[in-house]
C-alpha cells in the first residue's frame, strides 16, 4: 500500500508534471487562490491552488484526498494552526500531566483545565505575539461556560486567577507523593471547583495579617451579596501556621458563622464556615 | 508529508472529496445518506465552523480551541 507522500508525489508527477523533490516535514496546503501557478513549493509548504487545476485533476486530487485520509492524515485548517500548534507547545506538556487528567472527578474537567491552561498563558504572552486574540479568548470562554455551565466557567478562572498553579497542582504533587490519599485529593479538588468563588487560598507570600485582611473582605463581600459560605486553604506547615494566627484573630465564629469543618491530612488544610442564620 | 492544511476558501471542494457538499442553509451535507453531517459532539456542522476532519474515519471537527484540541497531537 502506498503511503500518503507516495499518492501526493505520484498525483504530481503524472497529472501536474511537478518533479521537485520535497523536503522532509513538509506540510500540503489546499489553497482556494485563483492567480499563480497550479503547484507551488514554498519554504516546507507544498500549495495546490485547486481553483488552477483542470476539471479532471480536480476530481483526481478529491480521490487523492479521500485515500489520504483513510491512511492517517488529519486535514486541519490552516487558520488555526498557529493557535494549535502553540497550545500544543505549552499547555499539555508543561503543567498538565496525563496522571492528573486522569484523576480530574467529572467529565469535561479535562477540556476545561487545557483550555483554561491556555487562557491563563494568553493572558501573559500571547496577546502580545498576535496568536490567541481577545475574541479567541472570549469566544472560548463562553464556549466552555455554554457546553459545561457553571462548572467550566469555574475551572477557567481557577486556571486564570493562578489557583491551578498555587493550589491544585502542588495538592496533586502531595497525592503523587502519597501524603494525602486520593480520597482526600478528590474530596478537595472538588470543594475548590465547587466553591472557588467562597474560598480564600492562602499562598507563600501571605502573612498573617494578609489572612486577617482577606477574611474580612471576604465576610463583608458575603454579607452585601447573601454569600453564606467561607473556606480558606492552606498547603505547607507555615501557611496552615499563618491561617491558624488568622482565625484566631479574626474568627468566623464570633461574626455571626458557624464552623462547618476544619479537615487536614499531611499538609493540606481547609476551614470551612457557614453563616448561622443560612 | 506532516501536515495538511486547507484554507477557508477550500472547505468546500475539500468536503467534495468525502462525498459532501453544503446545503442552502450552510450546513455540510453528506450527499449519499441525503443528511446534516454530525460532530463528534452530536451537534450539526455549520460550514464556516468546520476546523478538521479527523483522520481514518469521517470525524469533522468544529474550528473553536476546545473541540480541535482533540487533533492537536496529529500536528
Amino acid at each position: 500500500m502506498s503511503t500518503p507522500h507516495e499518492l501526493l508525489s505520484k498525483f504530481l508527477e503524472e497529472d501536474l508534471g511537478f518533479t521537485r523533490s520535497l523536503p522532509t516535514g513538509y506540510s500540503l496546503v489546499l489553497s482556494s487562490e485563483e492567480q499563480g501557478e497550479p503547484v507551488e513549493l514554498h519554504e516546507r509548504q507544498l500549495i495546490v491552488r485547486f481553483n488552477r487545476l483542470s476539471d479532471q485533476q480536480k476530481k483526481t486530487l478529491q480521490g487523492l484526498f479521500k485515500e489520504i485520509q483513510e491512511q492517517g492524515k488529519t486535514f486541519i485548517s490552516q487558520e488555526r494552526t498557529k493557535i494549535l500548534l502553540k497550545f500544543k507547545d505549552v499547555a499539555p506538556t508543561q503543567k498538565l500531566s496525563s496522571d492528573f487528567l486522569k484523576l480530574t472527578t467529572t467529565p469535561g474537567d479535562s477540556e476545561c483545565f487545557k483550555v483554561g491552561v491556555f487562557l491563563q498563558m494568553a493572558c501573559a504572552d500571547h496577546f502580545k505575539a498576535g496568536i490567541c486574540t481577545k475574541e479567541d479568548f472570549h469566544s472560548e470562554r463562553s464556549r466552555i461556560s455554554a457546553k459545561y455551565g457553571d462548572r467550566g466557567a469555574k475551572i477557567l478562572k481557577i486556571c486564570t486567577a493562578g489557583y491551578l498553579d498555587t493550589y491544585i497542582l502542588p495538592l496533586f504533587s502531595m497525592y503523587e507523593e502519597s501524603k494525602i490519599s486520593v480520597a482526600f485529593f478528590k474530596e478537595q479538588y472538588d470543594l475548590i471547583i465547587k466553591e472557588e468563588a467562597f474560598s480564600i487560598f492562602v499562598n507563600g507570600y501571605m502573612g498573617v495579617k494578609d489572612i486577617v485582611e482577606k477574611i474580612e473582605k471576604k465576610m463583608k463581600t458575603n454579607r452585601e451579596y447573601g454569600i453564606p459560605l467561607l473556606n480558606i486553604h492552606g498547603i505547607g506547615e507555615n501557611n496552615i501556621r499563618n491561617i491558624q494566627s488568622a482565625l484566631e484573630e479574626k474568627d468566623p465564629e464570633k461574626n455571626g458563622y458557624e464552623r462547618k469543618t476544619f479537615r487536614q491530612e499531611d499538609k493540606v488544610f481547609v476551614a470551612r464556615y457557614e453563616l448561622e442564620s443560612a | 508529508m506532516k501536515n495538511v492544511l486547507f484554507d477557508e476558501g477550500s472547505k468546500e471542494f475539500l468536503l467534495g472529496s468525502f462525498g459532501c457538499s453544503v446545503d442552502e442553509e450552510g450546513y455540510v451535507f453528506n450527499d449519499e445518506r441525503q443528511e446534516r453531517v454530525l460532530t463528534v459532539d452530536g451537534s450539526e456542522l455549520e460550514v464556516r465552523n468546520f476546523g478538521a476532519l479527523k483522520k481514518g474515519s469521517l470525524k469533522f471537527i468544529e474550528s473553536d480551541l476546545g473541540s480541535l484540541l482533540s487533533v492537536v497531537d496529529d500536528l
